[in-house]
């Protein structure tokens, strides 16, 4: 229940959301923000703890039950798992995303407009993201992987600026176009990998899949790796952790010349190399990698402020959890294959983003175009599949979360009080506001990598780590850094402006009269975010020791299961 | 190797040091605004406290050899891990003590600099980040650690530039520093790399072993001449941007926008020489290559920043661009084998530049004063800009204290004999020349730049001195009604001139070389004989006599300048006439030719791309997406189908579900057909295809 209830809290803060009238706006704004609070704490009493004493398995803590099984008769059987669990990459995003969860509620207190589904969708939203960072059943996974959409897609179409619906139909039709072949994957996937204790009880040798002892279900796999487990006996299922189980260096549950099995080819390409592609396309939007990009910016200049937080912190990170935990996970070979390529669209996010943030105008654009270049580090990282460089890219995800959160608050300052976003409209406000020059100088300096705040750190993790690669060139990550030397040139250019020299305010009149410093609210909420940049870069162990085991793990499954793949490609028999 | 057995404690009482400092700033930070004038105290309590520590430690660890120690973990991840290394042994010590002494000297100062400034508590507190970034850095024998205190001395000095953040050229100055600096960071980070994926390690000590012996740790390739090179020009470009040298040698002029005293400290004794103590403790990692790089970078960069220093009329721009000059020097000192007086001449200059910084700085405080005071007194602003050297002239009779101090600073920096400048100096043109006999060829430029540099060293201190201590004072020639100006001007008091006659002790050369005065050995000087030496060159007898034919070229230098200022008619213009003139003042147009050929493209490659990507990339999309989905009609509003949804089912959820899932299924064919409603229902009748067929199969 520990991990069912962190998805159960914000249903049942939606459900009461929904019951209750519209007039209760004050009620329906606690509730929200009680439940992610509630969350947040939940998390830190009764997860956290736990997880940090680690787990002798690969998974610290996992919660499972049978949800749907439908009997196929001579294809065996379909079985789909409500299936949590985390691991350290799922524990550090959690950890990111119940954090933000209530800064971005508190934040959205300033909404207007139809407050009874705006916190509704906020909930839905939460609910969907908590429960994709731990679901471990493909089908599972998917489910929630585009309920995200729904609640995303209305936040930025209703609540947005001028040209929001513009902005959320793009959103929408992006991200929709990943997972159309997210899910013909599933498809394929689910006749390809058979649950071995399930398939047990099928073939009549225990009574109930709980049973199977580890003999019986090294039995089974032996005889479905020989050919010889009938049809109507294979259990199949969409379960992640059997899809990557692995005996002697392969995989452990695959049916042998099934779609998916290595070998096997699809329109001519190995289809589990075509599987990879397809799949990393989908999370590569995303997160989003030049040139699947384009729908980023539009989306958060015109989203509200808190849904420009959410979709910064969290929601991109769905990209690189899903190529982690999906792509690399099921089909690792595939990032053996286009290791170079994927450090090459890594560098060139990281160096088009910070290129173009150099010419945004609009302060709000500036940032979403250095989130793409921040981003970039995340796919480098991932490129290597080196532990260095794996943790480096959880690590930047984790620490872009809280700096994007930070900076796209600060946008919202402004913003709240001029309407204005214009980088030139601005001048001198450091005389003006000076504990929001604090502020913005801390998220500023942290996105540019200064030492002694969270993002140096994971961005020279990453850069190590991917030099460190035996299997890219070591130009990918000079050029990488590059991006630091841009990142100066486009924050510093914008802090110059808005902050030195004497205060003023060239857009529409009055308005300039409005900017006064921060409220105790946007104090409130940027204070902890500030806070977070620091400790962590001081103290980044804190986070990195989280999943260091983890990610060594999975790095060296990947690691030997790619291998064995591109040693043994092609030169499988299928069964007759 | 056997430990001294008080070393732990020296290193105990050096990692205080920092760690006061930044206490100090947190704490600064935080309560500065309750602390008002007590913050004053309590920096100079600090500054005054770290100063006996590292004193202390000074005199605990000089003369005593010692390894590095490692502190414990920092972080790790995977097999990338960094340790808090530090090193305590003889230069380091020196180092400290340099930095802890300047930093309470100008801390001194700026009490009486600063007293009327309100947002001096800030300044207390940026001060004091920054004496903690370049002690860690001191301390620091992890390139990792040293590049992320690199960093945060570079941040302490943005703040510190752009201090009077309401200034017109503060806010330029900072930027450009900040990422002129940023330039070198990315040689520096690019050199980290290339040094880790072939030692697999970036311990100082370990990576100097492995390079010396050649040694390569087990599942690495050995390092090819290409990458040793490269690397070492990556760690050099990180020295370059931050000591200020060609080609990154622009962002130093611009940073005097800064407060005087910071100039001093930071811009002149302190941070710029960071960049050099990196070479000093790099040296053995550096392929031959790169070290010829150094030694003609040095000189070059002497050079031209000397020649720029002729002709600038802010009394901080000429002893900007000899800062600049200055550390020409040391870097070719790295590079000629000199190390040693490299670190020698750091000392020294961090003592005399900041000296002269600090004069400068109670010229302009002296006249800050006379302005308050002529406006009180005339009711009528006294308007014209304090740091113009033109403007100035007979100061020796209106500040005399000031002007003595400043005459040994100048003699100093001069290299006159019997000053510090002299021996430090000498020894670093001696080994230039020692080292382009070994070389030959071309190797000679290098002593002739540097020569010529230090000839113009004494002539551009001597036009400075000239113009604003000799002759008479000329502000009412240029500016009616301000004729007797002259009589506000008062001596500073002496609180500011106390740490310049500390200073100024130590511009003399017996502080530094008691037993002989004139010629710096390992054995006639405490300090080079502290510090190991990398390479001696043989003594021969042209070298006796090489030092004095320098200071005679400077001498002659000096005398011409006499005769060439003395009497002459000053002329207030905006760009001096004459092409040589006007390419010295504009230092050789590095900041336009730049602007055109760096900078402008990179913002026109932007310029391009965001053209590429509204037009290109995204006019792609919207071309795919109109021809899709238009045909469909379009979504006429999505608040419709958000208040739909809110009316239909947000508000039926209360309602039953049965019913609700009904009016969705009866309703949905009435709503306008928009892209929104064919994509759910694509995804859904997906869903629903795949569960019919499993269904067909289980039937």
């Amino acid at each position: 229940m520990t991990l069912t209830l962190l998805i159960l809290i914000p249903l049942i803060g939606l459900l009461a959301i929904l019951v209750l009238p519209k007039k209760h706006e004050n009620l329906i704004k606690q509730i929200a923000l009680g439940a992610t609070v509630l969350q947040m704490v939940w998390f830190l009493a009764q997860v956290l703890p736990v997880a940090m004493q680690g787990g002798t398995g690969e998974f610290i803590i996992e919660e499972e039950a049978r949800w749907l099984s439908l009997s196929l008769g001579s294809l065996g059987s379909l079985n789909i798992h409500y299936h949590l669990g985390i691991d350290g990459l799922s524990l550090v995003l959690l950890l990111l995303s119940v954090m933000i969860f209530p800064i971005a509620t508190l934040a959205s207190f300033s909404i207007k407009r139809r407050i009874k589904t705006y916190f509704a969708l906020i909930l839905l939203l939460n609910l969907s993201i908590i429960g994709c960072f731990m679901a471990l059943d493909f089908f599972l996974f998917y489910l929630l992987y585009e309920f995200m959409l729904l609640p995303m897609f209305f936040l930025i179409g209703v609540w947005g600026g001028e040209r929001r619906e513009y902005a959320a139909i793009k959103f929408f039709i992006y991200t929709l176009f990943g997972s159309v072949f997210m899910l013909l994957i599933m498809l394929g996937l689910s006749f390809s990998f058979i649950d071995p204790a399930e398939s047990a009880v099928l073939a009549g040798l225990v009574d109930s899949a709980e049973n199977a002892t580890p003999e019986i279900i090294a039995q089974i796999q032996q005889q479905l790796a020989a050919c010889q487990l009938p049809g109507e006996f294979q259990a199949h299922t969409f379960d992640i952790t059997l899809m990557s189980e692995t005996v002697n260096g392969g995989l452990a549950n695959i049916v042998p010349g099934s779609i998916f099995d290595y070998g096997s080819t699809l329109l001519g390409f190995n289809a589990r190399i075509l599987a990879f592609l397809v799949l990393f396309l989908g999370f590569a939007i995303k997160i989003p990698v030049v040139p699947l990009h384009t729908w980023l910016p539009d989306a958060h200049v015109e989203a509200p402020t808190p849904v420009s937080v959410l979709l910064a912190a969290i929601l991109l990170k769905v990209g690189g959890y899903g190529i982690l935990r999906i792509c690399y996970s099921i089909f690792p070979e595939g990032g053996l294959v286009f290791a170079d390529w994927i450090a090459f669209f890594g560098v060139l996010s990281i160096l088009y983003g910070a290129l173009l943030a150099m010419h945004q105008k609009d302060l709000k654009a500036l940032i979403a175009y250095s989130s793409i270049s921040h981003m970039g580090f995340v796919l480098l990282g991932i490129a290597s599949m080196e532990p260095s460089g794996i943790n480096g890219a959880v690590f930047q995800m984790f620490n872009h979360g809280i700096v994007s959160a930070a900076l796209f608050l600060v946008v919202g300052v402004i913003y709240d009080r001029t309407h204005d976003r214009t980088i030139a409209n601005y001048s001198g406000l450091w005389t003006k506001m000076p504990r929001y020059t604090v502020a913005v100088l801390i998220a500023f300096f942290a996105s540019m990598g200064l030492p002694g705040l969270n993002s140096f750190v994971s961005e020279m993790v990453v850069l190590f780590g991917s030099v460190n690669s035996a299997g890219l060139s070591h130009w990918f990550s000079i050029l990488a850094v590059l991006g630091i030397l841009f990142a100066a040139v486009y924050y510093l250019r914008t802090f110059r402006q808005m902050f030195f020299g004497s205060f003023g305010y060239y857009g529409s009149e009055g308005h300039g009269r409005a900017l006064s410093d921060l409220t105790s609210r946007e104090s409130l909420l940027l204070f902890p975010l500030c806070l977070a940049m620091i400790v962590l870069g001081l103290v980044p162990s804190l986070v990195l020791d989280l999943m260091d085991v983890s990610i060594s793990d999975f790095t060296v499954r990947i690691g030997e299961l790619s291998q064995s793949f591109i040693d043994l490609r092609g030169s499988t028999i299928p069964c007759p | 190797m056997e430990l001294p057995a008080e070393i732990p404690s020296a290193l105990y009482l050096a990692l205080a040091i920092p760690l006061v400092y930044v206490l100090f700033f947190a704490l600064q930070s935080f309560f500065g605004n309750k602390f008002r004038d007590k913050g004053d105290s309590l920096a100079l309590l600090v500054s005054g406290g770290n100063f006996a520590l590292g004193l202390t430690v000074f005199t605990k660890v000089w003369g005593t050899h010692s390894g590095p120690y490692n502190l414990g973990e920092w972080f790790s991840a995977g097999p990338f891990s960094i340790s808090f290394t530090v090193h305590l042994d003889n230069v380091s010590a020196l180092m400290l003590l340099l930095v802890t002494g300047i930093t309470f000297l100008v801390h001194l100062f700026s009490k009486e600099y600063m007293k009327h400034d309100p947002k001096r508590q800030r300044y207390w507190a940026f001060l004091s980040l920054f004496s903690f970034s370049m002690t860690g850095l001191v301390l620091a024998w992890n390139l990792l650690l040293i590049f992320a205190f690199w960093e945060l001395v570079g941040f302490s000095s943005y703040l510190l530039i752009g201090f009077w953040h309401e200034g017109k050229v503060q806010g330029s100055a900072s930027q450009k520093a900040f990422i002129v600096n940023r330039i070198g960071d990315v040689g520096f980070i690019a050199g980290m790399l290339i040094l880790y994926v072939h030692y697999g390690d970036l311990d100082l000590s370990s990576l100097i072993g492995m390079s010396l012996f050649g040694e390569t740790p087990p599942g690495f390739e050995p390092i090819s001449p290409f990458w040793k090179i490269l690397a070492g020009l990556g760690l050099t470009l990180g020295a370059l941007s931050k000591s200020a040298q060609f080609p990154l040698q622009v962002w130093l002029p611009d940073a005097m926008a800064g407060p005087t005293p910071v100039s001093s400290l930071i811009h002149a004794a302190t941070m710029v020489a960071a960049g050099v103590y990196l070479l000093i403790s790099c040296v053995p990692l550096f392929h031959p290559v790169v070290l010829d790089t150094l030694a003609f970078t040095g000189a070059l960069t002497a050079l031209i920043a000397a020649l720029s220093a002729l002709t600038q009329n802010d009394i901080k721009g000429v002893l900007a661009y000899s800062t600049i000059s200055q550390l020409g020097f040391m870097v070719m000192g790295v590079g000629v084998f000199a190390s040693e007086f490299s670190l020698f001449h750091l000392a020294t200059h961090a003592f005399f530049k900041c000296g002269l910084f600090l004069t400068a700085g109670a010229i302009i405080h002296a006249l800050h004063e006379a302005q308050k005071k002529w406006r009180s007194q005339h009711g009528s602003k006294a308007d014209f800009d304090v740091q113009d050297i033109r403007l100035m002239g007979g100061f020796r009779k209106l500040m005399p204290r000031t002007f003595v101090l400043y005459l040994i600073f100048a003699a100093s920096l001069a290299g006159l004999p019997l000053f510090s400048g002299f021996l430090s100096k000498d020894g670093l043109l001696l080994g230039a020349a020692a080292w382009a006999k070994g070389e030959g060829g071309l190797a000679f430029l290098v002593p002739l730049m540097s020569v010529t540099a230090a000839v113009l060293t004494a002539v551009y201190i001597s036009r400075h001195a000239i113009l604003i201590f000799f002759g008479e004072y000329r502000l009412g020639k240029f500016k009616e009604g301000l004729g007797n100006f002259a009589g506000q001007i008062k001596e500073v008091n002496f609180w500011m001139l106390l740490p310049l006659a500390v200073l100024a002790v130590f511009a003399l050369a017996p502080v530094w070389a008691i037993q002989n005065p004139i010629h710096a050995t390992a054995e006639s000087s405490w300090l080079l004989g502290g510090i190991p030496a990398i390479h001696l060159w043989p003594h021969e007898t042209w070298m006796n006599l090489f030092p004095w034919v320098i200071s005679l070229l400077s001498l002659a230098g000096i005398v011409l300048t006499w005769n060439r200022y003395r009497k002459r008619n000053i002329q207030l213009e905006a760009s001096p006439s004459g092409f040589l003139k006007r390419l010295s003042y504009h230092h050789f147009y590095f900041d336009s030719i730049y602007q055109k050929l760096i900078v402008q493209p990179i913002f026109a490659v932007s310029a391009a791309l965001n053209f590429f990507d509204k037009k290109i990339v995204d006019g792609a999309v919207n071309g795919i997406a109109r021809v899709v989905l238009e045909k469909q009609g379009g979504i006429r509003s999505i608040s419709g189908i958000a208040s739909w949804v809110e009316k239909n089912i947000v508000d039926r959820t209360v309602n039953g579900v049965a019913g609700g899932v009904m009016g969705l299924a009866r309703r949905s064919r009435k709503i306008q057909s928009g892209k929104l409603q064919s994509y759910l229902i694509l995804t859904l009748f997906g869903l629903l295809l795949l569960l019919g067929y499993l269904f067909y199969f289980a039937s």
